[in-house]
């Protein structure tokens, strides 16, 4: 098991991608965030019969509706980011983690060969999956750094 | 209850205990006990109303580590001694923390009839396949021709499987799952909890010294979606990287089957944990590797009356009908009589020499059992986080209003602010994540509420000298976006993120090989 031949190998659809909610256009913005707590995901994705129109999440909630007067009566697309960066589920991890890099967006939806939407990739997901490759070094702690013993148990 | 107090809402350190963890470093136990300590919270259950109760065996030191009542009995005794504070006090929630020896072993009758009784504890069978607190010998688990210390010419005994074993005694919820699959795990651990009836659930559990990498057809992440089958209720059974395998009915002989080519998810059986009858369950236990994948997830939950359930009424129906019992009267009512004295009166047993030093009976594990050595990416874990180059954190004082606080993210484009006392100190972290949380949506004064009302009080920190391990441990295992980097005075002098650790880790695998 070899994080680098994996992050070169593996494609972003190996990724778990279910770190959203589907949203409807023409929901108003209180409404919107009442269904993303309700489900504890950060992100919501606007769509329109099937088509993706705009990703609306909790960082749009801190910048664009938090401290403005009505946003939350308007409609989710007026606050949502239109068209957003999309990555194909073909994507290989590791160009996928450069994007995460270089790009703002904590969350951007994934699609397949037929433009439809699989899921959304988020910096959880790619951590977890950097993490599930050394479960010794990184699961098997204990719960803080300086609980370690010194000699092991036992006769 | 009349003077019914709120109970407080507990986080992960609540579960933490003070005792120094003496599993070897690198112990799968690690990954267990941090997803208890992580589900626990969620269930809301009054930590005095929390006890768990161990044998003897490495996994059995569980209950020092939880900070909840705990026994740690007699090697094999852990069931009996449950089912005993579970009949005296059938409000608690008792966890049983066991492993292959102690359960399957020195316990296995005791795992028989906790589990035909269907008293209401749950049960984790912690299986590494070995005797790791005695060093290596074969174990009721270990495979037929393993070499351990005990067996140098490989173990001539057929393994138990423990799967089947407990619905050969009638387990009313049975389930299986891997100490480093942690979500799964967590899953696992809350429905266990949420099962009425005995919840008997064999983990997956690697011992890193003594039988390393017994399971890794099922851990390792390039190979374990195809030697693993995820059991879901109602669904048909497909595995494999690609999700292109299936498990078919040749009459009663399951077969591994490839979509496709005429073969359709109809075609597949389909999992039913709630059949009466266990035949299926059993069929499914009996999927091993390398011939089949190993099913993960729950095989058998159903629902039979409980025992201490049982019990209770028929002492309170008994104490109704014929009034509270004496024990008194009751010892002295039939023939009793006195046995006198032996002519020799009482022996006394000589003491032996003197005491063993410690650290004849703790060996130091620095010394012996080096571990197999590491690879770079391995040792990279191990690093000090000093040696990464972490951004400075963004403090305000506690009385900052949340609408400051929220204009200065925007202008910082900062997802977090730490939140300091006048000596500098950290007292709170304030995030995204809490607006998301606690003031979106609610009709909060922006103006008049300060950040110390809304933090994240008392976060959890690292230390520069800490291994760079510890902060994915806590941001792949507690979902931390952010986690403050304090001097030894508890003054924040950097901060990790999710998108610093990404950066980091596509700067070292940029390249597909290493000279």
């Amino acid at each position: 098991m070899n994080l680098r031949t994996n992050l070169h190998s593996d494609t972003i659809k190996h990724v778990d991608l279910s770190f959203f909610i589907e949203v409807a256009k023409g929901l108003k913005v209180r409404h919107a965030i009442e269904k993303m707590q309700a489900s504890q995901r950060k992100c919501a994705l606007v769509m329109d019969n099937g088509s993706l129109l705009g990703i609306f999440t909790n960082h749009d909630i801190a910048r664009k509706v938090l401290d403005r007067e009505g946003v939350n009566d308007q409609t989710v697309e007026s606050v949502m980011t239109a068209d957003p960066l999309t990555l194909k589920a073909d994507m290989k991890i590791i160009d996928a983690i450069k994007v995460m890099g270089e790009k703002p967006y904590r969350y951007m939806p994934v699609i397949n060969e037929e433009g439809l939407v699989l899921g959304t990739l988020t910096h959880y997901a790619v951590i977890k999956y950097i993490s599930d490759h050394f479960p010794e070094e990184i699961y098997n702690l204990p719960p803080t750094p300086d609980h370690f013993a010194q000699a092991r148990d036992g006769a | 209850m009349a003077d019914a107090v709120e109970t407080p809402k507990l986080d992960r350190k609540d579960f933490v205990s003070d005792q120094e963890v003496r599993w070897c470093p690198g112990c799968g136990d690690y990954a267990i006990l941090a997803q208890m300590q992580r589900v626990l919270p969620e269930l809301g259950i009054p930590r005095e109303k929390l006890v768990f109760v161990s044998g003897i065996g490495c996994s059995s030191r569980f209950p020092y580590y939880m900070n909840t009542y705990g026994l740690h009995t007699i090697h094999g005794r852990a069931a009996t001694v449950a089912t005993g504070l579970k009949v005296a006090n059938p409000d608690l929630h008792v966890w049983i923390v066991t492993g292959d020896g102690d359960a399957l072993s020195i316990g296995g009758n005791h795992l028989l009839h906790v589990l035909r009784r269907n008293v209401n504890v749950n049960i984790l069978l912690f299986n590494n396949r070995i005797y790791g607190l005695t060093k290596g010998q074969y174990s009721p688990t270990s495979p037929t021709g393993k070499v351990t210390k005990s067996s140098p010419m490989g173990s001539v005994e057929q393994d138990l499987n423990a799967i089947s074993v407990a619905l050969a005694s009638e387990a009313t919820f049975v389930a299986r799952t891997v100490d480093r699959q942690t979500k799964h795990l967590a899953e696992i651990l809350k429905r266990a909890s949420e099962h009425q009836g005995t919840s008997f659930v064999e983990i997956y559990q690697n011992c890193n010294i003594f039988n390393d990498g017994t399971w890794s057809f099922a851990t390792e992440a390039d190979v374990k979606d195809d030697n693993t089958l995820l059991l879901e209720h109602g669904q048909p059974m497909i595995f494999g990287k690609e999700k292109d395998k299936g498990i078919r009915l040749n009459g009663l002989a399951p077969e591994v089957v490839t979509l496709g080519d005429g073969v359709s998810e109809e075609d597949l059986l389909k999992h039913d944990e709630t059949l009466d009858n266990p035949a299926h369950a059993y069929l499914l236990s009996r999927l091993m590797y390398p011939d089949f994948p190993v099913p993960l997830g729950v095989f058998r939950n159903v629902q039979r009356p409980v025992y201490e359930e049982q019990v209770v009424a028929q002492n309170e129906k008994a104490v109704e009908e014929r009034g509270e019992g004496n024990l008194h009267a009751l010892l002295h009512a039939a023939d009793t009589w006195i046995v006198p004295e032996g002519p020799d009166g009482e022996t006394v047993r000589e003491v032996s020499e003197e005491e063993p030093s410690l650290s004849d009976i703790i060996p130091d594990i620095s010394q012996e059992d080096q571990l197999a050595p590491r690879t770079s990416l391995q040792h990279f874990m191990y690093d000090p986080i000093s040696s990464l180059d972490l951004p400075t954190p963004h403090s305000i004082p506690a009385q900052t209003s949340l609408s400051e606080a929220i204009k200065l993210m925007r202008d910082e484009n900062a997802g977090c602010l730490l939140v300091v006392n006048k000596k500098q100190r950290l007292v709170g972290i304030f995030a995204q994540g809490d607006l998301f949380e606690k003031v979106a949506g609610s009709d909060i004064d922006l103006q008049n509420t300060t950040v110390a009302e809304m933090m994240t009080k008392d976060p959890t920190v690292l230390k520069a000298s800490d291994p760079i391990g510890h902060i994915l441990h806590l941001m792949s295992l507690q979902g931390y976006r952010h986690i403050p980097i304090v001097d030894p005075d508890g003054r924040p002098i950097s901060l990790a993120s999710f998108k610093v650790m990404l950066q980091f880790t596509g700067g070292l695998f940029a390249e597909p090989s290493v000279n």
